[in-house]
């Protein structure tokens, strides 16, 4: 807080030098955005077709499949998600698009 | 050699009440059964579900999931019926012995 009020009094000097520097600074920390959680792994199959409610979990509000960054899950959970939510929305399940402004 | 499958249908609700969709069922099952190639083993009604998006103007839809052992070879032609079948709003024929 101190370094910004410090920063901005130099800025009206010399605005393009102040900047550079912090820009670089900020670089090596990854943004996440979501949460990424680690989700225990069945043996078996990690998802369902018919259990719409756990898959709507992994999809954002406009209806698209969440990226791993978000959705924590392993290579083959991944694969296995995607697979099941084309298939539920192939039965009218889940959407393939949601419109946000038209509402039902 | 049989195989599991799961049979998902979505019937149209207006195909005459309780009795189109039981008969409905019944259709399906014997598809499944022709030659002895198949046999129903679970038959789980969902019921009467909201369609995500509409298919074929209709918004609500009857869904059944079916599980069976089946034949490959007789395979072809229980996916021609569905396929045909107007009350059969979509299908969806899964094998559930692997994952």
């Amino acid at each position: 807080m101190a370094e910004s009020t410090a920063g901005s009094a130099e800025k009206a000097k010399t605005p393009a030098v102040e900047q550079r520097p912090r820009r670089r600074r900020h670089r090596p920390i990854q943004r996440r955005r979501g949460r990424r959680v680690m989700r225990y792994c069945p043996e078996g199959k990690c998802f369902d077709y018919k259990d719409v409610d756990i898959l709507q979990r992994y999809v954002t509000e406009s209806g698209k499949i969440r990226p791993r960054r978000q959705t924590g899950n392993c290579a083959r959970c991944q694969r296995q998600l995607a697979r099941e939510i084309k298939r539920a929305r192939h039965l009218a399940l889940l959407p393939f698009v949601e419109n946000s402004d038209k509402s039902r | 050699m049989k195989r599991a499958y799961e049979l998902a249908l979505v019937l149209r609700m207006e195909s005459g009440g309780d009795d189109g969709i039981n008969e409905q069922i019944s259709n399906v099952q014997t598809w499944v059964e022709t030659d002895e190639l198949g046999q129903v083993t679970r038959i789980d009604r969902w019921g009467r579900r909201r369609l995500a998006y509409e298919i074929d103007n209709q918004k609500d839809g009857y869904y059944v999931i079916m599980e069976a052992s089946i034949d490959p070879a007789g395979l072809p032609e229980i996916e021609r019926n569905l396929k045909l079948a107007g009350p059969i709003l979509r299908y969806l024929v899964v094998r559930s012995d692997d994952n």
